[in-house]
C-alpha cells in the first residue's frame, strides 16, 4: 500500500513504541495484537531502526499481513492486519 | 507444535553487550511464539544473580533487567551450570525466580530436542 492508503485506513490499535530500543517495539506489537480481532488494523509507532526490518518479519512468522511503511521525521509508522 | 530454541550465555556483567544480546534474541524469539531456554555457563551465570541484571545496560538495547522480566513473563526457561555457580560461589537461593540448577546430560539433551541453538 502506499503512504495515502495506509493513511485512510482504519487503524483499530495504535502500538507507540517510541523511544524504547530493540527488541521492545516487537514485544510491545506481540502484547498488543492479542487486544485486537482477526482482521483489525494494528499501527506500530517506532524510532528504532530496526523495527523495519522486524515488524515485517516478525507479520511473516505470525501470518499477519504487513501493510507497510510510513517514515516520518524522526520515528516510522508500520502497519499490518491481524491474521 | 511448538518451535524451541536454545540460548546458551556464557558472557557476564563484564561484557555487558554479549551478555544482552542473547536477552534481545530470547525475548524476539518469544514474540514470534517460539518456547526459549536459556542456559546460563561460565560468567553468564552471573546474569541471573540477584541484583546483576540490574546493573547491566547496553547501548541500543532494552536493559537488561527489562529483557529478563519480560523473558520470564513470557514463561521461558533459565537453567543454570551448576559447577560454574558453585565456583563463583552462588547458590539457588542467590538466583532469581524461575532458575534451576542443572549438570551437561540437561545441556545436551534441551539443546537435541531444540529447533535451533543460538551460542554466545
Amino acid at each position: 500500500m502506499n503512504a495515502e492508503e495506509l493513511k485512510n485506513l482504519k487503524v483499530s490499535q495504535t502500538v507507540d513504541a517510541r523511544g524504547t530500543a530493540c527488541p521492545g517495539p516487537l514485544l510491545a506489537a506481540k502484547k498488543a495484537i492479542g487486544e485486537i480481532e482477526s482482521g483489525e488494523i494494528m499501527e506500530v509507532l517506532s524510532s528504532d531502526e530496526g523495527t523495519k526490518h522486524d515488524i515485517p518479519k516478525w507479520c511473516e512468522k505470525m501470518e499477519h499481513e504487513f501493510l507497510g511503511i510510513i517514515e516520518e521525521d524522526s520515528f516510522t509508522r508500520l502497519f499490518l492486519k491481524k491474521a | 507444535m511448538r518451535e524451541k530454541l536454545i540460548v546458551i550465555v556464557t558472557e557476564g556483567p563484564d561484557n555487558q553487550e554479549k551478555a544482552t544480546i542473547p536477552f534481545v534474541m530470547a525475548t524476539a524469539a518469544q514474540s514470534m511464539d517460539v518456547d526459549v531456554t536459556i542456559i546460563l555457563q561460565a560468567e553468564g551465570v552471573l546474569l541471573v544473580k540477584k541484583g546483576v541484571s540490574e546493573n547491566v545496560n547496553a547501548s541500543g538495547f532494552m536493559p537488561l533487567k527489562q529483557l529478563l522480566d519480560t523473558f520470564i513473563e513470557l514463561n521461558g526457561k533459565l537453567l543454570v551450570c551448576t559447577p560454574c555457580a558453585k565456583s563463583r560461589g552462588i547458590s539457588e537461593n542467590d538466583l532469581v525466580e524461575g532458575s534451576k540448577l542443572i549438570a551437561a546430560g540437561t545441556v545436551i539433551s534441551e539443546s537435541l530436542s531444540a529447533n535451533a541453538v543460538l551460542s554466545y
